[in-house]
């Protein structure tokens, strides 16, 4: 069973200046007693979540909301295994897969084809996988024969079509998202929007950091409403983002 | 600790399929656009190792033949060392965009950064190959020797990478650092020169651990055996610096991130 549970996670960044990234300084320092360049021993730090504790269990879809800055995108990074908590604990049974940039991983020189291997390893498939997708997604992305071209050949909107294409060609444990994904031209947009609700629908889990409360609302059915690191509001997607909302009217 | 440094190998290593083909895609993009396709790399290696190798062997006034391929192997062996060092300061920094993105383990950095340079190596194999052939150096069965000593050198840049890594990640004005000491190395371990040149034995060798990693292979490459003495050097450092880098990874592995 795939859960994700937290217990008074907090994550602090040490902000580094010129001098205590400097090696010299850090060993002058240190063999002076701190009389030259204490600098090098003073460490500042920017505390980017406090005290963060939540559960949510299969079936569960969670939303982050809150202004920019407010510790989202570090909470995901956290719940990603980018970011090591500072402080509390963390527990996440399942496979999680953040996509917050579709675009990683695709290289302009390489080819189509080349590109949808790369960016499916990127995203934890094995190449047999892919290889067993890779028509699929091709056809999805409609690049006919495009495929065994270099990406630098390509509009903007194959490009997208691509990297979307990939990214939505599997189903997700546990999912996390930065923003909805969105992709390309009006008329890839209807398809691009059932493939990443199939895509959704079919994840154990998700969490997403989005400012649209439309989204949220559609999506959702928890949310957590972050200020400065801290939690908020916990609980119905419905009622949070109502206190949200009228909050920041 | 010591288990998750482990466990970290283990997934880092289980990610072959991703590394192996991001370094493959990285290498295929230096020779995409040349005809000679992927020996398109070694022909400037090539092209230095004859031009300087000509030079040298008439200034020491020592018969090509026997100067060319001495050279052309510690040449060889060189830009592989150089390279995995001089790359490994920038391991993390360069990339900062993908794991920031996605969580790789720790290893899987350190072995895509290592495969690379050893395909590298093994392209530019192609001129070792014909070097030999032209002069038709005789090897023995000293050669199977290159197993081991090639073994040794996966280690071994496995564990200074990951070291050098997280140093120059936390410290960024070693990477300046570590060119300038690579400079002198060069010119102090016998690559370009050769033990005995001078008459007088220059003991001061001895001390470089770099000969003897270089003369491991180097011996085992021109048909003759390398000393028990390289051999002792090398695996004893080998085990301190293995040992050396499982404790600093598992103390620092999960900072990484944070000094991005």
């Amino acid at each position: 069973m795939s859960h994700i549970k937290l217990k008074n996670v907090s994550v602090e960044f040490p902000i580094f200046h010129a001098s205590n990234r400097s090696l010299k300084k850090t060993l002058i320092s240190a063999s002076t007693g701190g009389l030259i360049g204490t600098n090098a021993q003073h460490k500042n730090v920017v505390t980017a979540l406090q005290g963060i504790s939540f559960s949510v269990e299969k079936g569960d879809r969670l939303a982050l909301i809150g202004h920019n800055g407010s510790g989202k995108t570090t909470l995901l990074r956290v719940l990603a295994g980018i970011y090591y908590p500072t402080g509390g604990e963390i527990k996440i049974n399942g496979k999680v897969t953040p996509m917050f940039d579709i675009g990683l991983g695709i290289d302009a020189e390489s080819t189509g084809y080349e590109n949808i291997i790369t960016r499916g390893l990127y995203l934890g498939l094995t190449r047999k996988e892919i290889e067993d997708k890779i028509d699929s997604i091709a056809e999805f992305a409609d690049l006919g024969d495009f495929l065994y071209m270099p990406v630098h050949t390509y509009s903007s909107g194959m490009n997208i079509r691509l990297a979307f294409a990939v990214s939505t060609s599997f189903f997700p444990e546990i999912l996390l998202l930065d923003e909805w994904i969105g992709a390309g031209d009006a008329s890839f947009m209807e398809k691009a929007n059932n493939r990443v609700s199939e895509m959704v629908s079919n994840t154990n889990i998700m969490v997403i950091a989005s400012h649209s409360m439309d989204i949220v609302k559609k999506w959702c059915n928890k949310a957590m409403w972050m200020e400065h690191g801290k939690v908020i509001s916990y609980g119905d997607v419905n009622q949070v983002a109502d206190q949200y909302l009228k909050q920041a009217a | 600790m010591l288990k998750e440094v482990f466990d970290d190998i283990k997934l880092g290593w289980s990610k072959q399929e991703l590394w192996r083909y991001a370094s493959t895609m990285e290498m295929k993009q230096r020779y995409r656009r040349s005809i000679l396709g992927p020996f398109w790399i070694s022909l400037s290696l090539a092209i230095m190792i004859v031009s300087i190798g000509v030079l040298w062997s008439k200034l020491w006034n020592i018969p090509i033949k026997e100067y060319l391929p001495y050279f052309t192997v510690g040449l060889l062996l060189w830009t592989l060392i150089s390279a995995i060092l001089t790359e490994s300061t920038q391991a993390f920094i360069k990339a900062t965009g993908v794991m920031k993105q996605i969580n790789l383990p720790f290893s899987y950095y350190i072995f895509s950064l290592v495969w690379k340079h050893f395909s590298i190596f093994a392209h530019h194999c192609i001129v070792y190959i014909l070097v030999i052939l032209y002069f038709k150096v005789s090897l023995s069965f000293s050669f199977f020797l290159v197993i081991p000593g090639l073994f040794l050198y996966f280690i071994n840049a496995l564990w200074l990478s990951s070291c050098l890594g997280i140093i120059c990640t936390r410290y960024r004005d070693v990477e300046q650092i570590v060119p300038s000491i690579l400079i002198i190395l060069f010119f102090m371990t016998p690559i370009i020169w050769k033990m005995g040149w001078t008459g007088k034995k220059a003991l001061f060798v001895y001390f470089n651990p770099l000969y003897h990693y270089i003369e491991i292979l180097r011996a085992p490459l021109l048909g003759y055996m390398p000393s028990l003495m390289n051999y002792v050097v090398v695996l004893g450092i080998t085990l301190v610096g293995v040992c050396f880098a499982f404790l600093l990874v598992g103390k620092f592995r999960k900072q990484i991130a944070y000094w991005l």
